[in-house]
């Protein structure tokens, strides 16, 4: 007798051939059986109208914080993702020692915007080493975790606060490369590392203070176990990009890794950066090497304050200036006619950061902290200030200033979206779906329902990809690049990460706030639409009505570096 | 081996503007590969305050390619 039974759906199994109806069987959180089934079983599901698929991949998320009071990930489940990647960008919460950990909780909370009251009240730090950070996770997972250590922790650990000063040395590397075995050992599917991260001082991330000998000897280690390297590399630039994807042809090549960056994103601002990209990823790939890009579906959004500098004033000094000096400074500046005049002109020829298209006008009002600002949220800067007769950027300034500069404004669909391009690229082989940032920017905007927004715009309406097709690069085109090899596939003796949904409806609903942080925080996510259940190892862990209350059934994921591994 | 789209370097420890024009481009006057370099390396030149360069950053030794 089988556990549980899926039958009637449509079964796209991961792999990208045609789908067909059928059933599959599952047995002590293990498919045993995908075809034509009867049973019997202890459990039977009806899955008539909807395709039954591997649950999908999340590869490129920030979840490290919220798993500690979150198991779920939420809302990751409904939206049909079994497994995440946290820990990217050279950023894990583990190996850390307790002196550290304010200094990395601030690089965190600054580079993912999460904010601190929740940081704080979230995390009890229970663990210095990467293995007691899995501990702390690993019992109340409800979905499956695969995890990277980030190189700016091995740094720290290794060097202290000089990680983020100088490159290591010789002695140093060789305590980074035991760390790094020992972190593998526990569970870790590999390393992440940042070429353009900024702390919360604005200075580089230790990760970027490293020399090409510090990389060549971490990424011999990942060699050794067929460890991932992840990387950020500046991705706006087309000779920048296409030199570090130079660098990781080497890399993988050399030590025999897979090597990803992510994300690589179309621009307006830079039309031909994207093919470029890709040429040159191409041509790695065709002389033996492993370099993947991670695309994300959706456009991307932003979200500013001027109380501090962020990405979208990168390219303006007068206002990255202005916004690193105290408040007090700030507000009189914000204030001051004559500043407020230069401010404007720089912005209005300013050159656009990180690729997107930055137009203030366009800019809404996101949140507002007044109530007598209330009726000015969603609204654009453009239309406030022709009903103000000033210009957007005075509106904006005079907006921020009336409450203390704690306004939120939004940037939506600044980057990523021309749709028929993005289609063919997210259709390409070449391409990895990913770069999603789940767990990150948290209340700023929602990183969630990419899934969904892969059906609803490229299946369903650009149809740049079929729903097998789809489902492939969500889950087994992850999960073979990611050495996960028991998942991403409806096959038996694979595990039995499951997602029931409708192909006709699956798609990510709008944008919401809800106050579900820690410390009575709120942060931005999306609902799912269309998705009808999603299993865990065997077990229910969400339907249409939520989270089931069964007993949590994640996994730290995979466990086959261990055995490849010489300590 | 694949040729470099524009050939570049990563700084070393300690450098700073001079001791890389003098390493990278040796046939010019000082100040002349300084300004060079800067201006083939925008990402650099302008970056944001603090600006810290760091030994993993790619430094460009040649121009953009002219567009076609």
């Amino acid at each position: 007798m089988y556990d549980l039974l899926i039958r009637n759906g449509r079964i796209c199994d991961g792999s990208g051939e045609p789908s067909y109806v059928g059933s599959v069987a599952v047995t002590a959180g293990r498919i045993v059986a995908v075809g034509e089934l009867t049973g019997p079983a202890e459990k039977v599901v009806d899955a008539s109208g909807c395709v039954v698929a591997p649950g999908f991949i999340d590869p490129h998320t920030h979840f490290d914080a919220q798993l500690l009071w979150d198991g779920a990930a939420q809302p990751s489940l409904e939206h049909g993702v079994t497994t995440i990647v946290p820990g990217n960008c050279s950023l894990s919460l583990a190996p850390l020692k307790a002196e550290h950990r304010e200094f990395l909780g601030a690089t965190f909370r600054k580079i993912e915007e999460m904010p601190k009251a929740a940081f704080d009240a979230g995390i009890n730090w229970s663990w210095e080493s990467f293995d007691d950070y899995l501990a702390a996770i690993r019992d109340g997972l409800r979905i499956n975790v695969a995890p990277l250590v980030g190189h700016s922790c091995l740094r720290l650990w290794v060097m202290g606060m000089a990680a983020r000063e100088r490159a290591a040395t010789a002695d140093e590397i060789s305590q980074m490369q035991e760390l790094l075995r020992q972190c593998l050992a526990a569970g870790a599917i590999g390393m992440s590392t940042s070429w353009v991260d900024i702390d919360h001082e604005h200075r580089p991330v230790p990760s970027r203070f490293a020399e090409m000998r510090e990389f060549e000897a971490l990424c011999a280690v990942l060699g050794k176990v067929g460890g991932v390297l992840q990387v950020v590399p500046e991705f706006w630039d087309v000779d920048l990009l296409c030199a570090r994807i130079d660098i990781l042809g080497d890399l993988s090549r050399r030590y025999g890794i897979m090597t990803t960056f992510s994300p690589l994103f179309e621009s307006a601002a830079t039309p031909e950066l994207t093919d470029k990209a890709l040429e040159r990823v191409r041509l790695q790939v065709a002389h033996g090497a492993k370099v993947v890009p991670q695309m994300q579906t959706r456009p991307i959004d932003l979200s500013f304050d001027l109380t501090a500098p962020s990405s979208v004033f990168a390219t303006t000094p007068k206002w990255w200036r202005t916004l690193l000096t105290p408040h007090e400074e700030k507000l009189r500046v914000f204030a001051d006619p004559a500043m407020r005049t230069e401010l404007i002109a720089e912005a209005e020829t300013m050159h656009m950061p990180i690729g997107v298209v930055i137009d203030f006008a366009a800019t809404i009002v996101k949140r507002v902290q007044c109530p007598d600002n209330t009726a000015l949220i969603g609204r654009t800067l453009g239309s406030i200030a022709a009903e103000r007769g000033c210009h957007p950027i005075e509106a904006m300034l005079d907006i921020a200033l009336s409450e203390g500069l704690a306004t939120s404004f939004g940037v939506e669909a600044c980057g990523h979206a021309d749709f028929e391009k993005i289609g063919r690229f997210l259709a390409d082989p070449l391409i990895m779906i990913g770069a999603g940032d789940g767990g990150a920017h948290v209340s700023n905007f929602a990183t969630y329902g990419d899934t969904g927004f892969l059906f609803s715009r490229y299946v369903r309406e650009i149809r740049s990809l079929g729903v097998e097709q789809a489902v492939h690069k969500l889950s087994w085109d992850v999960a073979r690049r990611w050495g996960i090899s028991d998942r991403g596939l409806l096959k038996p003796g694979m595990a039995a990460d499951i997602v029931v949904f409708d192909p006709g409806h699956f798609d990510r609903g709008p944008e919401i706030a809800v106050e579900d942080l820690p410390a009575d925080g709120f942060r931005y996510i999306r609902r799912a639409t269309g998705m009808r259940s999603v299993y865990v190892n065997g077990v229910l862990a969400w339907q249409a009505d939520g989270l089931t209350d069964g007993a949590p059934a994640g996994a730290v994921v995979p466990s086959r570096l261990v055995e490849g591994l010489a300590l | 081996m694949i040729t470099p789209q524009r050939r570049w370097i990563h700084p070393e420890p300690g450098d700073d503007w001079q001791s890389i024009a003098r390493r990278a481009l040796p046939a010019l006057a000082v100040d002349e590969a300084v300004g060079a370099l800067q201006s083939w390396n925008l990402h650099l030149t302008f970056r944001p305050p603090p600006a810290v360069i760091t030994c993993s950053d790619i430094l460009f030794i040649e121009p953009p390619a002219a567009e076609g």
